[in-house]
């Protein structure tokens, strides 16, 4: 026989209030041990929650919108019943007879049944019931062989007014043709959050950017000799590597500002947040106590950890508390971006890619590898000189890494 | 050999229409008419002596329900004659009034029973006119269905066309078809003193609107007639002595019973069959149904038809629309028939109309919606003519809220349709019907209402649960 078991929201870190923004069971579905069921949002992550056995949903206890933490009933699940695939509709609202055919579009419609081609037409008929024209419109637009699909309506709730089927042929007219054809395609949700987030950094911060190059010969042929003996770094370990010795020596820039603006929080640890691309957009976790670390568990955490990031399975506590934050653009190009410092810490560095450029030795032009950085840092707490000093620093430390073992 | 530009054959709603506008629009218009009054279906033998006799219908009705006001009148002396009478002189000053109108616009109107000779000539049938157009507009209706195994031959058998002479008033009438001609004729003929049973084959009158707005006339003639006989068949129908024999088969329905008249009322089918139009090389469905486009063009491009003759719903106030864009786009203008609803009425009593989609319409083609139903025992209007029995349903998109029909049986029901038909092709949301300050008592109210009930903003009677 069948026995009915809740379904609790599990720990999914300190939170005690998540939005759930979907829902993806309704009652009646029969679902399957880790089958994803509802999902939830934070203000850094979405996550879906499976289920944690098979069994068909016959309760709901939440609905999108809700605010749930640990331990709140999700929904209720009756297991271990034989499996009825065809189990009835759950609900049949009314006792008046269904009619036969459903969805399935087996009956012609009863009126008009034999309309001729409508292609035959050689005007524009078009009568899609989502334009929002009145009929007086309607026959406008077959006067002006204009299809009312293609224009935006300005009245009121999208309604199509003269003045919009005018100026879209006053359009046609003076410019000969009409590329307008846009898609709407709707954010994806970490984009809608982390957009929120930039706004607020870009406009609250006043950002300043220093740029700078670095040579990096040395460090290249060190990764060189590693790479010969099959370990594989990337310039991006050294540089966060040296970030750390640097903002060791520049407590101002591993802080944050408190709230009312008034006090600098320097932190003593050195968490690091790593900017990601994912197919879903831009993430940062956080990898922790760089400066404890080897240049080859960084680079084995920071590969684990971004290809976590695409496939979206962060977790929100891996993204949060860093102290200063690193994005790379190397592996992609470009000589220089201007960073958006990652509020509330108060400075970015950002790596372009690195370019070979002749370099004078005081002797003669030398073919040397040029790494690009531009570091942003907040102005109300970073001075100009002191900017440029952390930069100078950070070049030299990268110029020669052996100073890394200081 | 008479030379047009237009040739509009079939003079009623549509074919007048259609020569009218193209005769505005400058063309030289012949209208050809079979019978010898113009107005064709509608005008003679359809829906206007039909409301001229249920308008004596109701003032019968009337004058019997006015003992619950205090007012007693004794029982009314019918005097057949000037029943007839005044249904002739309603239809005689329309039709005149469009005879009169044709010949303002200088159309030239013959009469005859045109058939193609090619895809630009006509022939009168027993004369030896023949007309040559440019254009022509083929606006040639429809007739009453007769099925074989009715007794047509015997006059106690009749169509809708035979009920409407109102020879003489039978004591037991059948009505054959609760479809809206024959709840028509059955208001008619239990006003005058008949004794009406209905057999319908479906399992609702009027089977094409929901089962909830006919529901209250269903009530209220249930109670009224012999017998209302749904879900059941005739299965034979003999010409007695005694009367007209019918054989049932349903439920409740008795094997045989005899009846002094039958009226047949099973539908109309469209005449494309009887115009040779073939020889125009016309394409002609099976049905006899002439099919078009958007623009009332024939697959024959000079040659456009309208109304009945080319689909359902055959309504005139369809083929009066239709008409105009085959005058129009024949004038070189750029019309089209793009109408996002054309709605229907049953002038019964209580009436029943609807328009745009029904609820049935809108399960079968999964389009999610939201019902207001307001029922007419809490408008203050309704009950202070004494009719209660009535309801207004509207159905809302559940996501937009925009209009996509309603339903209303009761008084004027009618004449309160047209209100929904007009937000519905101004593309009205429930809260643009809800916010429109409606007089304070009306009928139409009741429209106001319905969009509350949907909305859940309704004060006169508690908000449906969600």
């Amino acid at each position: 026989m069948s026995t009915t078991k809740n379904v609790n929201l599990p720990d999914i870190g300190d939170f005690d209030s998540v939005d759930v923004i979907e829902i993806l069971v309704k009652i009646g579905d029969l679902v399957k041990e880790n089958d994803s069921i509802i999902t939830l949002e934070t203000d850094k992550a979405t996550m879906e929650i499976p289920a944690p056995f098979s069994g068909k949903v016959t309760n709901l206890a939440i609905k999108v919108g809700d605010k749930v933490g640990h331990g709140d009933l999700i929904l209720t699940l009756e297991s271990d019943s034989e499996p009825t695939e065809i189990e009835s509709e759950p609900s049949v609202k009314s006792k008046e007879p269904e009619p036969e055919v459903r969805l399935e579009d087996s009956t012609p419609p009863k009126d008009n049944p034999n309309k001729l081609d409508q292609k035959k037409e050689e005007i524009s008929l078009d009568t899609e019931p989502k334009s929002h024209a009145s009929p007086s419109i309607r026959k406008l637009a077959r006067e002006l062989g204009v299809s009312l699909s293609k224009i935006r309506g300005s009245g009121q709730k999208g309604r199509i007014l003269a003045e919009d089927l005018k100026s879209y042929v006053k359009q046609i007219v003076t410019t000969g043709n009409i590329d307008d054809e846009v898609e709407i395609v709707p954010l994806s949700r970490i984009k809608k959050i982390s957009g929120k987030h930039l706004t607020k950094c870009w406009t609250t911060i006043p950002h300043v950017t220093q740029f700078d190059e670095v040579n990096i010969e040395q460090m290249e042929q060190f990764r060189q000799h590693q790479k010969e003996r099959n370990i594989k770094l990337s310039p991006l370990v050294f540089i966060m590597k040296a970030a750390v010795q640097v903002l060791k020596n520049h407590p101002n820039f591993n802080a944050s500002l408190d709230e009312n603006g008034e006090n600098l929080v320097i932190k003593k640890y050195f968490n690091l947040g790593i900017a990601v691309d994912t197919p879903n957009g831009l993430v940062v976790p956080v990898v922790r106590d760089v400066g404890k670390k080897s240049l080859i568990e960084l680079a084995k955490e920071l590969k684990e950890t971004s290809e976590r990031a695409r496939e979206g399975l962060l977790k929100p506590e891996e993204m949060r508390d860093a102290s200063f934050t690193i994005s790379s653009l190397g592996g992609i190009g470009g000589t220089q971006f201007t960073p958006i410092i990652n509020s509330p810490e108060v400075a970015i560095l950002g790596v372009s890619r690195t370019q070979i450029k002749p370099i004078w030795n005081g002797e003669s032009f030398e073919p040397t590898a040029m790494l690009p950085l531009a570091l942003s840092y907040d102005h109300r707490v970073i001075d100009g000189a002191e900017g440029a000093r952390f930069m100078a620093d950070l070049n030299q430390v990268l110029r020669n890494i052996t100073e890394m073992l200081l | 050999m008479i030379k047009t530009q237009v040739l509009v054959i079939g003079s009623g709603p549509g074919g007048y229409t259609a020569a009218f506008r193209a005769a505005d629009l400058g063309k030289k218009v012949v209208l050809v008419e079979n019978h010898d009054n113009l107005g064709g279906v509608c005008l003679n033998v359809g829906c206007i002596p039909s409301k001229s006799l249920l308008h004596t219908a109701q003032i019968i009705n009337e004058a019997k329900s006015a003992n619950q006001l205090g007012i007693n009148f004794s029982n009314p002396k019918i005097d057949i004659g000037g029943v007839q009478k005044n249904k002739e002189t309603t239809v005689n000053k329309l039709t005149a009034g469009i005879k009169a109108l044709a010949k303002a616009r200088k159309v030239d109107v013959m009469t005859g029973y045109a058939k193609f000779l090619s895809n630009s000539q006509v022939k009168l049938e027993g004369t030896d006119d023949i007309i040559e157009f440019e254009h022509c507009v083929i606006a040639a209706g429809s007739r009453v269905t007769k099925l074989p195994m009715f007794p047509f031959e015997d006059e106690r058998v009749m169509d809708s066309t035979d009920a409407l002479l109102v020879d003489d008033i039978p004591k037991r009438m059948l009505v054959v078809g609760g479809g809206i001609i024959g709840l028509e004729m059955a208001t008619i003929y239990d006003a005058l003193g008949s004794e009406i049973t209905i057999v319908e084959l479906g399992e609702q009158l009027i089977p094409t609107a929901d089962n909830d707005i006919v529901n209250p006339l269903f009530k209220r003639i249930k109670k009224i007639y012999s017998n209302i006989f749904l879900n059941t068949k005739v299965t034979k129908m003999t010409a007695i002595k005694k009367g007209i024999k019918v054989s049932f088969e349903g439920k409740n329905a008795p094997e045989t019973d005899t009846f002094d008249k039958v009226l047949v009322s099973i539908g109309r089918s469209p005449n494309g069959h009887l115009l040779d139009a073939e020889k125009a090389g016309i394409a002609i469905d099976k049905d006899g149904f002439i099919a078009t486009n958007r623009q009332m063009k024939t697959n024959v491009d000079h040659i456009f038809a309208i109304g009945d003759i080319v689909g359902q719903p055959m309504l005139a106030h369809k083929a009066v629309h239709e008409a105009k864009v085959a005058a129009e786009v024949i004038c070189g203008q750029k019309s089209g028939f793009d109408v996002l609803t054309i709605p229907s009425v049953a002038y019964t009593d209580p009436e029943v109309a609807w328009t745009g989609k029904t609820e049935k319409e809108l399960t079968t083609e999964g389009i999610k919606f939201k019902k207001g139903v307001f029922p007419w025992a809490a408008s203050g209007r309704s009950l202070s003519i004494g009719r209660s029995e009535g309801i207004t349903k509207g159905l809302f998109d559940s996501e937009s809220g925009k209009i996509l029909g309603m339903g209303i049986c009761g008084t004027n029901a009618g004449e309160l349709i047209s209100e929904a038909s007009l937000a519905i092709e101004m593309g009205c949301d429930m809260s643009d019907i809800a916010l429109t300050v409606h007089a304070h008592p009306t009928l139409s109210e009741t429209t106001a209402f319905a969009a509350e009930m949907a909305e859940g903003t309704i004060t006169d009677l508690m908000p449906q649960k969600k």
